[in-house]
């Protein structure tokens, strides 16, 4: 072996960073199925307010997507951008705020509690801040792949702006500040889903897809123009909801979802000329992820031009929220655990172990399967009003995700095993 | 991913043509093929590795690795050189079997199962390079460092 390690700064991080990030987000995706499939009033019937739905819904998008896509960019972004994370110990301070934070946010309204909520709010606005902190600090060293640095840039001064209207909110439920809610949750929305969690997966989708279909990676010019037309709907959709214009709103809609073809094409293309035919089964539910992103795009412009019914914005949430943005994440995580567990299994005078030991994939598959259903299930109930079939979908959504923590549990019991020192991981002839 | 680097772009070329052979190498094990057809595309993969680990891994360990380090990037270059190990074991395990006149079944068995896993690792390999060797040396190496390299590498 050769110890190039002495004294290294590198940007790769220790395994226990990235990984206690994904810990908790697939410890919030039970407890979010859980609390859908426990909550007394309808799905269907959700309109706005505190209640374990809410709950629900933000321990999907605060405790499973953010806290992934922290977790995710804090490793994957200094790959891109050459760039190591500035601090290690605030990377780790702000997973201790977050998660217990997001814990009080998430029972505080479950439980009709806004004092707590405020708490929750307050600690995780800090932990998203020093994140925020992070990421400027890396992109403003950055070098090399410029598109997605500008996705970087963009996703961060979304989050500074959700953060800001999401406070807002918290402050109007805990102190009675007088302000248009309504404006201000679809402003917080937008900014939060299309924007920070959104772009963020649409810039590591053009680096970190091809990666792993070993496809060339899509022209930095595409990736450029796929950004501007993305802020431009956002910035877009924005001014419509300040100044009340629906039909804005709709041509917003109808804008992102240019982008967001736009972006699906460029990846298809990429991922058609890649090097090995199979793609592998995680491809399955970016495709679905996609299908979801656009179908979202396409149902919001028919909300703001009125020619929706009032239930069809809960199945606007469920396209967005579940359907796109939970289901591209698991199909991005089930390929960077094992490979980050791979990398970290190898050293001390162990042979590197390979993706495919490090992998329980007879439960991933299980999961693929049970995930589907429940989307399934969850869009027609919703779209037929059927609270049994969306009820069955909260139920079939649990059981996906304990199949998700499970596969989890299982890739750190291997890095475990293979730290420790288990058998050499390279066959021997036996002749 | 886009490379200015003649030594980046030489080493992306290489990258590209390995995870092709060995790819195809793990088609003609999945959709099993007769018996020869195997063993030969199993000897043209095993001397391209054996060409590979001449050239390519000893000039990635004598030239590029410890400037990966000495920028800071210890722990990648040994988790790199430690791969190239590995795969020094698994190739010469092959080299061994193919050694073999006539394999029996059992042979024949472990051979495929030595290709698939070479396959495996080469290809994660080319992965971890991809993303984390060649994007470095676009700042590692300077113009004239750049093609002195790529002219050493390329008499190599």
């Amino acid at each position: 072996m050769i110890p190039f390690a002495a004294g290294a700064r590198s940007r790769l991080l220790p395994v226990s960073v990235p990984m206690r990030y994904f810990a908790a987000a697939v410890a919030f995706q039970v407890l979010a199925w859980a609390m859908l499939l426990a909550a007394s009033e309808p799905l269907s019937a959700f309109r706005a307010g505190l209640g374990p739905v809410f709950a629900a819904l933000h321990a999907v998008t605060l405790g499973v997507l953010a806290v992934a896509a922290v977790g995710a960019s804090l490793q994957m972004l200094p790959v891109a951008t050459r760039q190591p994370v500035r601090s290690i110990a605030a990377a780790k301070l702000a997973w201790w705020l977050l998660v217990p934070g997001l814990l009080l946010f998430t029972g505080g309204a479950a439980g009709y509690r806004p004092q707590l909520m405020a708490a929750g709010a307050a600690a995780a606005f800090i932990a998203l801040a020093i994140y925020g902190w992070l990421l400027f600090e890396n992109l403003r060293g950055a070098r090399g792949m410029p598109a997605i640095r500008a996705y970087g840039w963009a996703a961060l001064a979304c989050l500074a702006l959700a953060l800001a209207l999401g406070v807002a909110l918290v402050a109007h439920y805990e102190f009675g500040i007088a302000l248009d809610r309504s404006a201000f949750a679809a402003a917080h929305l937008v900014l939060a889903s299309y924007g920070f969690l959104g772009l963020l997966a649409l810039g590591f989708s053009s680096f970190l897809l091809p990666m792993f279909a070993l496809a060339p990676a899509p022209s930095e010019r595409g990736a450029a123009i796929a950004l501007i037309a993305c802020v431009c709907a956002i910035a877009l959709a924005l001014a419509a909801i300040a100044l009340g214009r629906d039909d804005l709103l709709a041509f917003a809609a109808a804008a992102g979802f240019g982008a967001a073809l736009f972006h699906v094409i460029m990846i298809e293309r990429s991922l058609r000329a890649r090097l090995r035919p199979p793609l592998g089964s995680a491809f399955l539910l970016v495709r679905v992820a996609w299908l979801c992103l656009l179908a979202s795009l396409a149902l919001g412009a028919a909300l703001a031009l009125g020619v929706a019914t009032e239930r069809a914005q809960v199945l606007f949430g469920v396209l967005l929220v579940p359907g796109w943005l939970l289901t591209f994440l698991l199909a991005v995580l089930q390929r960077i655990v094992p490979f980050l567990a791979s990398v970290h299994a190898g050293g001390a005078g162990r042979s590197p172990a390979r993706v495919s030991t490090m992998t329980p994939q007879r439960t991933l598959d299980a999961h693929r399967v049970l995930h589907l259903c429940a989307l399934a299930a969850l869009v027609v109930g919703v779209a037929s009003a059927s609270d049994w079939l969306t009820r069955l979908g909260a139920a079939i959504g649990l059981a996906a995700a304990i199949a998700y923590g499970v596969f989890f549990v299982a890739v750190m019991l291997r890095l475990r095993g293979a730290q420790r020192g288990g058998s050499p991981d390279v066959l021997q002839p036996t002749h | 991913m886009f490379f200015n680097r003649h030594t980046s772009l030489r080493l992306h070329e290489e990258h590209l043509a390995t995870v092709q052979l060995w790819s195809r190498l793990e088609q003609v094990i999945v959709t099993r093929v007769p018996e020869a057809e195997l063993l030969d595309t199993l000897r043209r993969c095993a001397a391209a590795l054996d060409d590979e680990i001449e050239r390519h891994f000893h000039f990635e360990e004598r030239e590029l690795f410890p400037r990966l380090a000495e920028a800071g990037e210890g722990d990648i270059a040994e988790l790199l050189a430690e791969e190239h190990e590995t795969i020094r074991t698994a190739a010469q395990a092959l080299r061994e079997l193919l050694r073999l006149g006539q394999p029996d079944a059992a042979a024949m068995q472990q051979m495929r199962a030595l290709g698939l896993e070479l396959a495996e690792r080469l290809v994660a390999h080319v992965q971890k390079e991809e993303m984390a060797l060649l994007p470095a040396l676009e700042d590692l190496l300077d113009e004239e460092t750049d093609r002195e390299l790529s002219l050493a590498y390329a008499a190599s």
